[in-house]
């Protein structure tokens, strides 16, 4: 706990004969055995209680969200569909809405967790479209009507992204957001 | 890493240790640096070090969230909370053990208030280890350190709810930051040794009388 210091670092407060000691034999007081059953008391939560893997990827994207000035338009309407032909498969349909913009999409499972995913905007218009999701992230322009689509996106957490784009009839302001969902 | 020139810790004033001196610097001490330098770099602005960060810490917040007694889908929600409060106060954070105290503290503050929303009036006190599932059971046969373990559950369940969460918490703290988190913990100032006397010394005391306890 030598070395750098800031006013904020908590800690004992360190006199001169500390600089050059790295900070380590402050830890004297703790001996070999106390360090093994430190080390085993790591051990055995790891084992028993490991951190969720898929929380690295949550944690990762929820910090990505945060920190762009954006708006985020909210699910309004949520419709599942059942495909009732096809069994377990569901086409899912929804809305989501901010001031600027209406985001309405469509999801249809293709395969062994893929899914198909079919947008319009309204007002209608060309606007940069942004899927991003823990492992991918992809963008597409819509088209004049304001349709676009995403194939072959696999499960897990995912949310869509409008940019202002140069030249569209949709005047942004700012990026839309939609709140996140999982496929 | 730790050659480059400019890529130094240079989060306070201390002077950049020489090559030749980095050869004695023990490992705990070089993690510390290396998260040091993460952390200027996340302060910039820097995506990747932050995703480091999460890396390198996760493992501490987690044990913190579950050390107050909140199942695996609340500890989450608590963990995920904490991590992008982070973000929002990067800058007031200026070294590594600040960094580490200041996620100790708010997760604990967060997941208290959630747990004691969820508490239900049948529940007892909850303590890290005596919600922490049975290594005997839950633990394959084959996991080398399962009877290790076994023991030490069996011993750590006997300590205080403070105790267990105080070790919970500190075994996972790299070690130079041991006193800084014991105080942030509420232990006294150099609380090594008041630690030590009530937790510590008290397991070690367990594990010395238990047969079945191995370790020398």
């Amino acid at each position: 706990m030598s070395g750098p210091r800031s006013p904020d670092a908590i800690g004992p407060e360190e006199g001169p004969d500390d600089v050059d000691t790295g900070g380590f034999d402050r830890d004297a007081a703790l001996d070999g055995v106390d360090h093994e059953v430190l080390d085993a008391i790591r051990g055995l939560c790891q084992s028993v209680d490991p951190v969720p893997r898929e929380l690295y990827a949550r944690v990762r994207f929820a910090l990505d969200l945060d920190g762009v000035e954006r708006e985020l338009a909210k699910i309004c309407a949520g419709l599942e569909v059942s495909g009732a032909v096809r069994g377990p498969e569901h086409t899912r349909t929804i809305t989501f809405e901010c001031g600027q913009l209406t985001i309405a999409i469509t999801i249809t499972p293709t395969g062994t967790n893929r899914n198909r995913i079919d947008g319009w905007l309204e007002p209608a218009g060309s606007l940069l479209v942004e899927l991003r999701s823990a492992r991918l992230c992809t963008q597409i322009v819509s088209d004049d009507c304001g349709r676009f689509a995403f194939n072959d996106i696999g499960p897990g957490e995912m949310q869509l992204t409008a940019l202002p784009t140069p030249g569209s009839a949709i005047k942004l302001d700012r990026t839309v957001v939609t709140q996140p969902i999982v496929l | 890493m730790g050659s480059q020139p400019g890529s130094r810790d240079t989060v306070g004033s201390h002077p950049t240790p020489s090559p030749a001196r980095d050869v004695a610097v023990p490992p705990e001490e070089l993690r510390r640096r290396q998260l040091g330098r993460m952390l200027l770099r996340a302060r910039a602005g820097d995506r990747r070090a932050l995703d480091e960060i999460v890396d390198r810490l996760m493992p501490l917040v987690w044990n913190v969230a579950r050390a107050q007694g909140l199942d695996s889908e609340s500890a989450a929600d608590v963990v995920q909370a904490s991590w992008v409060t982070l973000l929002e106060h990067l800058s007031d954070i200026r070294s590594p053990e600040a960094l580490a105290g200041w996620l100790i503290t708010v997760t604990r503050r967060e997941a208290r208030k959630v747990r004691d929303g969820l508490r239900r009036v049948e529940l007892g006190e909850p303590a890290a280890f005596t919600d922490l599932p049975d290594p005997s059971t839950d633990l394959e046969e084959w996991v080398a350190d399962r009877d290790q373990y076994y023991c030490l559950w069996r011993n750590l369940r006997k300590l205080s709810a403070r105790c267990q969460e105080l070790l919970r918490i500190v075994a996972f703290v790299d070690r130079p930051n041991y006193t800084a988190v014991s105080e942030k913990l509420g232990m006294p100032r150099g609380g090594v040794g008041p630690t030590r006397g009530r937790c510590l010394t008290k397991l070690r005391s367990l594990l010395a009388a238990d047969p079945t306890w191995s370790r020398t």
